[in-house]
Order: structure tokens, then sequence, then C-alpha cells
């Protein structure tokens, strides 16, 4: 029973785990808080939702999805994040955390707006339990946690291999000096911004196939457990975010088991509560990003 | 003021530059020829490091001409003008605390081929045979001399038009000052232009064709270096005799 729970935890935390590399690397570049990057992914699912109704095929609508998640990512920077930065001030922090509140407002209240609302189907859910080694797995908590895990591998290599990585940790570390060194700040914030957009958007329709639903609000307490798992993890560390998620996800399904579904995030900010006061970095130190 | 008949690396004509309201830097006008080392010299608070800052794009500036190579960067953003050819080792060398040496010279090497960027470290290595000892290690673990000495070897490694350093030997023991000058009179028989910004008067005007003197952040006097050495005011002045 524990062992199945703890799979379980495991297996639902690659979703948690693609909202907390987001948090952490806009963090770690930034310094900001992007507020309406779980509101992405709850778009993106919703935009998928969206053009099927419209008779659209899966790649078809992936692609809008895709499409529509690096729009809002634009002007979640342009609007939101880039506007801050010309303050030294706490206002370069205060102002994208509220702006970005607003922005996730509106997109929620968009999505009820355009498609109502209520819990939405999603078109390709996978709601089938597979039995491995005597574990029931869902299928599509497997699939995401599959997905999960390629990605998170792939944007390690990317930040700590690649030279757009290595432009990434410059500009985290320092913005002067990586523009003496010919790097464009603005530019690289840009594209981080799209590209961890792109994974929230791509975490969203996880939480589609794995659960069977999205809603408008589904965005809320992935933001909760994403912003969770990336200070537990240690803000700015793509490893502590993962291992971050880890931790509350299998947390959480063994809670579930002992405690009831009521005290499942009672004991999510009972981890944070407890890793603050051990270790107030998080589990893994990082300097920008790494 | 040029110094000589071939159109300078770099003009500069009334040059102001501000943090906000606050003038940093009145009037400076100078200019650097092809091959030639310029130094500035002035007391703590005369707005050399401004007068980089303005010219690099890290501050802004006013100014009735900034030309670089033929091209007015006045107002291009810094990451334009370090495109164009500029390199500025900063004061306090501006380096990222949590990338490795070899990180740090890839960032710098990074529009190269493998191959041009395998005979650019090389040159660097010969410069800073140190460097090739730490390739691993993290910068913020270095000690000062290490440190400027990748400062000045990453911005090599973008083959600049033009060297703008800060204090290279500020915070230096005099034997890493001596290694950095080494590697600095190295650049400048290669014909490397360079505006070098020191405190150290003496060994600035050594490293240097000419020189500059910033007083409040004007330019007031202008001449060669080893006409300064020998010139009763400026040793009293900056040299301490």
């Amino acid at each position: 029973m524990l062992l199945q729970q703890i799979l379980n935890g495991l297996l639902g935390s690659g979703i948690y785990a693609l909202y907390a590399v987001g948090f952490t690397v806009i963090f770690g570049i930034m310094g900001v808080l992007n507020m309406a990057h779980a509101d992405v992914g709850m778009v993106a699912a919703m935009a998928v939702v969206w053009a099927v109704m419209m008779g659209l095929g899966p790649i078809e609508a992936m692609a809008l999805s895709l499409a529509v998640t690096a729009l809002i990512a634009v002007v979640i920077e342009r609007c939101a994040i880039r506007p801050a930065q010309r303050f030294k001030s706490d206002a370069a922090i205060e102002m994208p955390l509220i702006a970005t509140i607003g922005i996730g407002m509106i997109l929620e209240n968009l999505a009820a707006l355009l498609l109502g609302n209520r819990a939405l189907p999603f078109p390709f859910q996978r709601s089938a339990f597979l039995n491995i080694g005597g574990f029931l797995v869902s299928e599509g908590l497997l699939i995401s946690a599959g997905i999960a895990v390629v990605l998170l591998l792939a944007l390690e290599l990317l930040v700590a291999r690649t030279s757009f990585g290595r432009q990434v940790r410059a500009v985290a570390q320092n913005r002067n000096a990586a523009r003496i060194m010919g790097i464009n700040p603005e530019f690289m914030v840009l594209i981080t911004v799209i590209l961890t957009s792109g994974l929230a958007g791509i975490a969203g329709c996880l939480a589609g196939v794995s659960y069977g639903f999205v809603a408008p609000y589904m965005g809320i307490p992935y933001a909760i457990k994403g912003l969770v798992a990336m200070i537990v993890g240690g803000i700015g560390s793509l490893r502590g975010a993962v291992l971050g998620a880890i931790l509350i996800g299998v947390v959480e399904a063994v809670a579930v088991t002992y405690f009831g579904s009521q005290s499942r995030d009672v004991w999510v900010f009972v981890i944070l509560m407890i890793v603050l006061a051990l270790k107030p970095t998080g589990l893994v130190k990082a300097q920008g990003v790494a | 003021m040029t110094g000589g008949t071939a159109e300078p690396v770099l003009e500069i004509s009334r040059l102001a530059v501000s943090y906000g309201s606050k003038p940093a830097v009145r009037d400076v006008s100078l200019s650097i020829g092809p091959g030639e080392a310029v130094a500035v010299i002035g007391s703590n608070g005369a707005g050399k490091t401004s007068m980089l800052r303005g010219i690099m794009g890290l501050a802004s500036v006013a100014a009735e001409r900034l030309v670089f190579a033929g091209r007015a960067i006045a107002g291009l953003p810094a990451q334009r003008i370090a495109t164009l050819g500029i390199g500025y080792v900063a004061e306090g060398r501006e380096l990222f605390p949590g990338l490795t040496v070899e990180e740090e010279l890839l960032i710098g090497s990074r529009k190269l081929s493998r191959a041009e960027r395998a005979d650019r470290f090389e040159e660097v290595f010969e410069l800073f045979p140190r460097l090739k000892e730490r390739l691993g290690q993290v910068t913020r673990t270095m000690s000062g001399g290490e440190q400027q000495m990748l400062a000045i070897a990453r911005v090599l490694l973008r083959a600049p038009k033009l060297l703008l350093l800060d204090e290279p030997s500020l915070g230096l023991a005099p034997i890493i000052q001596d290694a950095v000058y080494g590697a600095l009179a190295a650049l400048r028989k290669r014909g490397l232009p360079m505006l070098l910004v020191e405190q150290n008067a003496f060994r600035a005007l050594n490293a240097c064709d000419r020189a500059y003197v910033l007083e409040l952040g004007s330019i007031t006097r202008e001449g060669a270096s080893c006409e300064f050495l020998d010139d009763p005011s400026i040793r009293a002045a900056y040299l301490g005799s």
C-alpha cells in the first residue's frame, strides 16, 4: 500500500516539477515571481480543448496551444516583467509580482468567459490503469512522468551544457557583465519566459491527460505547489525544484492514504515549514540559475 | 588631439556622463589612434570609471561626438557596443561568480568556430598561463589577480578592436600587477589600441604612449606619457614625488 502510494506520488510529481522549474528559472534569472506561470498551463490545456471542439486534429490543436502559450509569454515579459527592470528598488520585485497576478486573473476569467466556468473533459485523457509488477499505475500519470523526465533532462542539458544555457546563467549572475560580453539580457529573458511558459503549457496539458479534466481555475493549486517545490528545493536550482516537486508529490499521495484527501494540502505546507526551519535556503543551493 | 594622422579608433568630443540628474563627467574630449595606448589619470572621484561606463553604454551620455571605428555609438546599448568591437575590462572585474573559468572563456568565444576557439584559447593561455591550470575552477573562488587575468582574457577572445581597462592593478599584489601589465605590454606590441584608466599613474604612464588628466569630470591636460613622467606638477599630484 505504502509503495503503491509512493509510486503514485512519484508519477504525479512530474507535473509539479515542470511548473516548479519554470518558477525557479524565472526567479533565478530575473529575481521576480511570475504568478501567471501556472495559468499559462491552464490556457494551453483549454486551448487544446477549444481547438478539438472546433474540429482540429491533435497535431493542429497542440500547435495552436503552443502558439497561444508563446504569445502569452511575450505579453507577460513585455507588460509585466520588462517595465519593472528599470527600477532598482523593491518595485522591481513587487511590480511584476502584482502584474503577473493580474495577468493570471485575466487569463482565468477569460477562459471562464469563453469556455464556461466548469471543468471540461480533456480530449486526450488517458484514464486506464496498468498493472506493472503488481502495482496499479495510471496510464496518464505514467505518460506525464515520462514526458516530464525527458523535458527536465533536456532542460538540465540546455542550461548546463549549451551556449544558450551559459548565457542564461550569465545574465542571472551579473547582468552588466553579460552586456559587456555582448549578451542581450532582455532577449535572453524573453526567450527564457517563452521556454518556461512552454513547459507550463505542456504541464497543463499533461494534467489534462492524467486527470481527465481541465478548468479555468486549475492553475491555482499548481501555482501554489510549484512555488512550494521551488522554495523547498532551493530557489534558482533546477535539481532542487525537481527534488521539491518529488517530495511534495510523494508526501501528498501518502498523506491522502493515511490522513484522508482533506489533509493533502496541509502536508505540503508542513513540508515547507520544516524545510524553512531547518534549511532556509532550501535543499539545494544555487546561485542565479544552476 | 589624435595620436597620428590615421583615422582614430575612438574619437570623443565634449562627452558628459550622468546618473539621473547627477553629473559624473562634464567635459571629456579625447581620441585614440590605431595601435595607440592612451592613459587617463586622475584622483579618486574624478570621473574615470564613469567616463568608461559612458563610452561603453552603461551610463547615460551626451556628447558632441562619440565615434568608434567610424560609427556613432552614443545611446547604443552596451551589448551592441561590445559587439561592434569594444572590449571592456571593468573595475571590480564584473565576472560571473558561479561560472567556471572555462565557461567564462566559452562565453567570450561563443561566436567562434571550434578551431578558431582552440587557437584563441592558446593565445590567451600564452598571456595568462595560470588560467589554463584553473579551467574547472569557479571564478568566485579565484584570487583577485586570477580574476583580473580572466576578465582580460575573456574579452580578448572576442578579438576587440579597442580595449578599455578600468583600474587593472586595483587591489593586486605588486607581483600580480607586473604579470597583468606584462600582458598589457604584449597586447600593445601587437598593436591593440587601449584606453587605460588607473589611479596608479606611474604604471599607467609607463604602459601608454599618451595620457590625459581628468579632474572633477573634465580633461585638463593632455600629453605624451614620457613628458608627464618628467613633469613636476604631475609628479607632485599623481606620482607621489
